[in-house]
């Protein structure tokens, strides 16, 4: 499996992970800034 | 039995997703031979535009899988699970102006961002996730240093618009 295909799984994987941890939710980062949400710290 | 959809509206076990993170950052050390970060797929992508680089490389692809990968979860999701705007931006600057400031605020952020990600060798993915899994006392000294900052600004933020 070419190096590219395997990076576009893996990345594929990470913002995948990230969007169902909503760590895209502007509000979900800075509830965890506030120290409202352990999720992310 | 569940949807799919709904299944995916409700986060994970933190636990879940720490251990699915620091697995992709050691699937990408054992099968790249490299270091887990995003701010490289957007230098790749600048510096092969700007003909800096004979090509993307990896970063590139992996950046790219990134989009992939959240667009695939909105997909079947049913929707995006972030709500319409920038979150508290939107919600406190209101009215004729808001597109200007807080386009100007955002791109402001972007800029200190990726300065600081450049200078600090990596960004928050690659400090914080990566970098620190493999013991890096730069990446540690990175991440205290931006959660930190990013800490005190928040609340500084917060007691000026509340």
């Amino acid at each position: 499996m070419s190096v590219r295909l395997v990076a576009i799984a893996l990345g594929g994987l990470f913002g995948f992970a990230i969007s169902w941890g909503q760590f895209t939710d502007p509000d979900r980062i800075r509830e965890m800034l506030l120290l409202e949400d352990a999720y992310l710290t | 039995m569940k949807r799919v959809s709904d299944l995916l509206v409700t986060r994970p076990p933190a636990f879940v997703l720490g251990a699915v993170l620091g697995l992709i950052v050691v699937a990408v050390l054992a099968t790249l031979n490299q270091r887990l970060g995003v701010l490289g797929g957007y230098s790749a992508v600048v510096e092969r535009l700007s003909g800096r680089a004979p090509s993307f490389g990896w970063r590139a692809s992996f950046l790219l899988g990134v989009f992939g990968g959240s667009l695939l979860f909105s997909a079947l999701a049913g929707g995006s699970t972030v709500g319409a705007g920038y979150g508290w931006l939107t919600r406190t600057f209101t009215g004729d102006w808001q597109v200007l400031v807080v386009g100007v605020l955002l791109l402001l952020g972007g800029v200190l961002i990726g300065y600081g990600a450049k200078a600090a060798g990596g960004c928050t993915s690659g400090n914080g996730i990566c970098g620190t899994a493999l013991g890096s006392p730069a990446s540690f000294a990175a991440t205290a240093t931006f959660m930190a900052t990013a800490i005190a600004v928040t609340f500084a933020i917060d007691s000026l618009i509340t």
